[in-house]
């Protein structure tokens, strides 16, 4: 005959060992920890070898071991499964669970578990959004070794490691960009402190000097140089972190020399690696360097202008270290960065030379040079001046160049001016402006001007053209707009990044905060309380009683000294759910979250009830306000208010997704404290009606007894004990304890304590009282619990007390005499309700003066830690030192150590009745 | 490691059933379940090793007693091999030791 009842009862605790250990699990960040520990412990609760994820790995198209309990020689060898191949592969394809009875019966399996040790399969898929993302893979080493409910609980398994693997994911990626965000942020801020830097050399060598340092510092180098081209060759122009004599002999270099630092030149790609013994073997000619400096990594890459390389950059690094992608590509950067300064630097410095070397260049093509005269005409101009406005010879030589009209009208004045200074001083120093060109462009340039003669006048202009520089100035800004906007993107991406996490970091530890309490009260503080720390300044929980109305108000807020204010808010008025106009109300019936994005005197008025709460509303602040319902299975059991006030931002969208995320949580938690009180208090009023309110007063005797059921509380226990008087100077004493817990336990508990009271009326001899017990319980045919009772009739007067005891399959009483000595009173007999003829004896005591008496149930003793019973002994040593002590004393030394000896609540139940005659 | 593994052999005419672990209110109905099934596979007589049994609590103690009645309804008896004395001292609390069948250990393994 098979027990469905004891089944459920089995996997009921095996979910629930398996709910303590995924929950603590999946507050592990790491994936491979979290399966690992919920893997160890699935195989531990099935008995099963092996417990082993796969996870599909898409590119692949195959299956690869990620976690297993035990098969680390399998995850290591790196076995992938083919889709469709072998059963974890049939699993992955179909998405069906599926038992195999004997794996030696399927054709070539590929399981990593294919070494001949396992012999059956439970394997059930991990689906996520409704596709196959792995394989949960039990294993037994015997044939049949899964039956339909391991696969069910394999099933249970299989969704929470999907629903953690997807939040480790969702984790895994948020961190990965927050890493990303910060480091574009660092490799923008680097770049603009290069930029600022060079934008303030004016010399090629300051640029030099600003570009090595701060290459050299954004990435932690200790030594390096640059080089220009400079015709065949590279001719290092700046040099740091080497004594300047070393380098002798490497001021200049062909560029076909086979060095990092020309390899990136003529290649325009970065060279780099990650060691000394690297540089050597790459580039032997190194071991010629004569610095010998102790550098070990290294790498160099193009001074890029355009697409030509101008030279080059190259850096060492005391460590062994490889580079990644985001840092060559920080050091490509600065080196470009750096390319286009040297450009603006040399045209700097060409406008210095300017006048020096006018008249050379007026022969030149260089630069444009022209000759003007009298009002504005342009007398004489050279080719470089003509190309650069598009004008012919022909068209000077025509007169048809004026150099007032082909300048800009807001500009005229500084034409003047320029004039005036030339008249002045006989030179007019270079200045910016713009010609218009023939095509109607305006061609920036650099004119300096000197005068030839005064009368008839006569000057000679040289001009330089700005396009170039401009368009060098131009791509400079744009590439520092660029930076901002990367710079702001970064910084926006980090906000994300961090507000996701922040939200995360809420989520996941308002789960074990709303799941440590089954006491309605706390997790409504609780859910206050997460709300404060993530998403709101305060925060007021109603909860909805049997009744439909609000029952109960709790609050919180973010500054704990505003606290009492919120709650004397909340709770001088209840909001009314009738009242259609309230928020609170509205979120409750509809279900759906309510936000007021702008608190205005209307929704205050929708809020607050009573004039103290707007008076204290108006006090605390608010901006805008959320109310989420709390609802479960479609039912809402209350509502989650949460308030910002006008210092802090309006709810968004990811806020309302996080209040409702908690409040999700919250309902399942407050719904699991409801059904346990629930049962709790039918357990607790059921247990009380079977055992004795208080013990009676009994002359010249102490009594004492303990009781504390096995588990939560939830469920009647089986053990009972009773006192009652029998006639004048007699006492019945029962203790005895049904077989399994539970109501039906309890209908065996109530119909043997009436039993034993109902005989003691008729029979005085304690064994014929359990003998009519045992006639009781073979008569209630409906169950073949059994059960084991002590009986003991105490003859008080104030003559002695004499106690005779019966003993029905129960441990025998203890008697601890007044002089320390210890030994069982009564005779071993037959557990009750099994067999017609249970041997059942009498044995009778006269106690002494501080005499005690111990009856115990055998949760006293069978109590286990760790695989060590309580035991005899144990019991034995304690009442040795229970001499001279009160009944109460005794009690509850007892009680205390064996509930010191195992941690958490007792496995059985424990009850103990103690006697003891007066000293 | 299951709190109970249990395994059946036929041994002569008789079914022997190996206990190892603990028989308490979590593996009993598991068993319970397993020897039922065997009862039904056959009608020879069940042995019950309780040599390697650790513990075993009222629940374990009520399950044989069930097994014992129903083979006596069939005309036999359910025979026990002695457990460990943290197994047979809740036998003898009980008053069952002179009630069940029990042989001790080493009289049938030489065979």
């Amino acid at each position: 005959m098979t027990s469905p009842d004891g089944d459920a009862a089995r996997y009921e605790a095996l979910y629930r060992r398996l709910d303590a250990v995924t929950d603590s699990a999946l507050m592990l960040l790491s994936v491979d920890e979290m399966f690992e520990e919920i893997l160890g412990r699935m195989r531990t609760v099935m008995g099963a070898a092996s417990a082993t994820v796969l996870l599909l790995d898409e590119a692949q198209g195959v299956l690869l071991p990620r976690t297993s309990s035990e098969l680390a020689a399998e995850r290591d060898a790196a076995i992938a499964i083919p889709i469709g191949r072998g059963v974890a592969g049939r699993v992955a394809e179909s998405g069906k669970s599926e038992i195999v009875p004997d794996l030696r019966a399927e054709p070539a399996s590929v399981n990593p578990t294919s070494d001949g040790r396992l012999r059956s399969l439970a394997v059930t898929p991990l689906v996520s959004g409704g596709a196959v993302i792995g394989v949960l893979l039990v294993g037994a080493e015997e044939p049949n070794g899964f039956g339909d409910a391991d696969l069910q609980l394999a099933k249970v398994v299989a969704d929470r490691l999907t629903a953690a693997l997807e939040r480790t994911m969702l984790f895994e990626r948020e961190h990965m960009q927050r890493v990303r965000a910060e480091r574009a942020l660092a490799r923008t801020r680097t770049l603009q402190g290069i930029a600022e830097q060079l934008g303030s050399a004016r010399t090629e060598e300051e640029v030099h000097q600003a570009l090595l340092a701060a290459a050299a510092d954004s990435v932690g180098a200790v030594a390096g140089v640059v080089a220009l081209q400079d015709g065949q060759s590279l001719r290092i122009v700046a040099a740091l972190g080497y004594a300047k004599d070393p380098l002798t002999g490497w001021e200049s270099f062909p560029v076909e020399t086979a060095i990092p630092l020309a390899e990136a030149f003529r290649t325009g790609s970065p060279v780099w690696g990650r060691s000394r013994a690297e540089l050597l073997a790459r580039y032997p000619i190194v071991a010629d360097d004569p610095t010998q400096n102790p550098n070990e990594a290294f790498v160099a890459v193009p001074m890029l202008a355009g697409t030509s390389a101008a030279g080059a950059l190259a850096l060492r690094f005391r460590e062994v270290r490889a580079f990644d992608e985001d840092e060559l590509e920080l050091i490509v950067a600065i080196a470009r960065q750096s390319a286009i300064a040297l450009e603006r630097a040399h045209l700097l410095r060409t406008e210095d030379e300017a006048s020096a070397r006018a008249r050379r260049l007026l022969e030149s093509n260089v630069i444009g040079s022209i000759v003007e005269g009298p009002d504005d005409g342009i007398l004489e101009a050279n080719d470089a001046f003509l190309e650069m406005v598009g004008y012919s010879r022909q068209e000077l030589e025509a007169g048809k160049l004026r150099w007032r009209a082909m300048t800009p009208a807001e500009q005229q004045h500084l034409s003047d001016a320029a004039f005036e200074e030339l008249l002045a001083t006989g030179r007019a120093a270079p200045f910016e402006k713009d010609y218009i060109h023939k095509d109607g462009y305006r061609v920036p340039v650099l004119l300096g001007l000197a005068l030839l003669q005064s009368q008839p006048l006569r000057a000679i202009g040289f001009v330089l053209d700005l396009s170039e520089r401009r368009a060098a100035e131009q791509e400079r800004e744009r590439l520092l707009e660029l930076e901002r906007r990367a710079r702001t993107a970064a910084e926006h991406a980090r906000e994300r990044a961090e507000s996701a996490t922040a939200r995360l970091q809420v989520l996941s530890e308002a789960g074990p905060k709303l799941s440590s309490s089954l006491d309605v009260g706390e997790i409504a503080a609780q859910l206050a309380g997460v709300a404060v720390a993530g998403l709101a300044d305060y925060a007021i929980v109603w909860l909805l009683g049997t009744d439909g109305r609000v029952q109960r108000t709790t609050a919180a807020h973010r500054d704990s000294t505003l606290r009492d204010m919120v709650e004397r808010m909340a709770a001088s008025g209840r909001p009314d759910v009738n009242d259609d106009g309230n928020l609170v109300a509205q979120a409750l019936r509809s279900g759906r979250t309510i936000v007021a994005s702008s608190i205005d005197a209307t929704i205050t008025d929708q809020v607050a009830s009573e004039p103290e709460q707007r008076r204290i509303m108006d006090r605390l602040g608010h901006r805008s306000a959320m109310f989420v319902p709390l609802t479960h299975r479609g039912k809402a059991i209350g509502v989650l208010g949460l308030v910002r006030s006008d210092r802090a931002a309006v709810f968004d969208d990811a806020d309302r997704d996080l209040a409702e995320q908690l409040a999700g949580r919250a309902a399942q938690a407050l719904e699991n404290a409801r059904l346990y009180a629930e049962r709790a208090i039918v357990a607790d009023t059921l247990q009380r009606s079977l055992l004795p309110p208080t013990l009676p007063d009994v002359r010249g005797v102490e009594l004492s007894a303990r009781y504390r059921p096995s588990g939560d509380g939830t469920q009647v226990g089986g053990d009972f004990y009773d006192v009652f008087p029998i006639g004048n100077d007699d006492w019945g004493i029962a203790l005895g304890d049904v077989c399994g817990k539970g109501a039906p336990a309890a209908a065996v508990m109530a119909l043997s304590r009436y039993t034993i009271r109902t005989a003691a009326l008729s029979e005085t001899r304690p064994s014929a009282i359990l003998a009519t017990l045992n006639e009781a319980l073979l008569r209630h045919e409906a169950d073949d619990r059994f059960c084991t009772a002590v009986f003991a009739r105490l003859h008080s007067t104030a003559a002695g007390q004499r106690l005779t005891v019966a003993c029905g399959g129960h441990p025998l009483p203890l008697l601890v005499s007044a002089d320390g000595s210890v030994s069982n009173l009564g005779k071993p007999g037959t557990l009750l309700g099994t067999f017609p003829d249970p041997e059942l004896t009498d044995v009778f005591a006269d106690l002494d003066p501080g005499d005690a008496v111990i009856f115990f149930t055998d949760g006293l003793t069978d109590e286990r830690s760790a695989g060590r019973e309580f035991g005899d002994e144990r019991l034995g040593e304690i009442v040795l030192g229970a001499a001279g002590r009160t009944a109460d004393e005794i009690a509850d030394r007892l009680l205390d150590a064996v509930l010191g000896f195992r941690a958490g609540e007792p496995r059985d139940d424990i009850a103990i009745l103690v006697v003891r005659v007066e000293p | 490691m299951s709190p109970l593994a249990f395994e059946s052999e036929n041994v002569d005419s008789i079914v022997r059933v190996r206990l190892d672990g603990e028989l308490d209110l979590s593996s009993a109905p598991e068993f319970e379940r397993f020897l039922v099934g065997l009862e039904k596979e056959s009608d020879a007589p069940i042995e019950i090793d309780l040599r390697r049994l650790a513990f075993m609590d009222s629940t374990g103690l009520r399950l044989i007693l069930s097994a014992d009645a129903r083979a006596k309804d069939r005309g036999g008896r359910l025979r026990l091999i002695q457990g460990p004395a943290a197994v047979q001292r809740v036998f003898r609390i009980a008053g069952l030791e002179e009630r069940l069948e029990f042989s001790s250990p080493g009289l049938d393994e030489g065979a």
